[in-house]
């Protein structure tokens, strides 16, 4: 089975994302709040050297 | 309907296949575990269920202790509904799902957005996101599918910009399709 998505060069787990963004936007406003919370999604970084961690660096979806 | 007829095909090539031995050795003791986990939450776990009834892309799917490990997807939105000895009724919306079948007899891989009915009749459902069906907002849904019809029709969209507001304006419709029950 072919998809209309991968035909245009989406993958399956950002489609999968959009799907679940979609849904997250169509509940009832107290279920709504606490399902946007999990929409931001972040990456803490930090770079070892020598045995220690340098600066804790957080990463954003956008700056990715 | 032109699916169901497709998935029955499915299924009677599968009793023929050597699949079937999976159903037969299964000593599940007629007794379906479902395993029902999102990234941020596990659902049920380990938990005995009846029957778990899927909307697969394939039409309507029901899932009974002993099923012949099964590849079909589910739609862009679905209900699951999970039938168990309690009689309360269980109902979940998820957005995109696969089914797989599990061929080795080991644990079960597990990875975001599939389901996996293994031969010793525990199912696993992983997605990224479901709701209880009451939480649905058909208001919501109606809005938002009207504004990615929209964005499906704009002129000068690009192809990949469309494709992703037809993801969108599905999920919305199985949405709208989901709430009104």
């Amino acid at each position: 089975m072919s998809f209309f998505w991968r035909e245009v060069g989406l993958t399956y787990l950002h489609v999968s994302n959009i799907s679940a963004a979609a849904l997250r936007r169509s509940l009832k406003p107290d279920a709504k709040l606490a399902a946007l919370k999990r929409e931001e999604q972040f990456i803490k970084m930090a770079k070892w050297a020598n045995g220690k961690a340098g600066d804790v660096k957080l990463l954003y979806k956008d700056q990715a | 309907m032109l699916f169901r007829s497709a998935l029955v095909a499915v299924r009677s090539a599968a009793n023929f296949s050597a699949r079937r031995l999976y159903a037969s050795e299964a000593g599940s003791g007629g007794k379906l575990r479902l395993n029902f986990a999102l990234p941020h939450q596990t659902i049920l776990k380990d938990f005995e269920a009846i029957q778990v009834n899927i909307q697969s892309s394939e039409g309507d799917m029901g899932i009974l202790a002993d099923h012949v490990p099964t590849i079909a997807q589910l739609a862009n939105g679905g209900v699951i509904e999970i039938l168990a000895a309690d009689n309360k009724p269980r109902k979940f919306f998820v957005e995109y799902l696969f089914i797989l079948p599990h061929t080795a007899q080991s644990s079960s891989p597990v990875s975001g957005g599939f389901a996996i009915i293994n031969p010793d009749s525990s199912l696993n459902i992983n997605a990224v996101e479901a709701v209880a069906v009451e939480d649905l907002d058909a208001e919501a849904a109606r809005k938002g599918a009207d504004e990615a019809s929209r964005k499906m029709n704009a002129s000068g969209a690009s192809e990949k910009d469309k494709a992703e507001a037809r993801v969108e304006f599905e999920l919305f419709e199985a949405v709208l399709a989901a709430a009104k029950v």
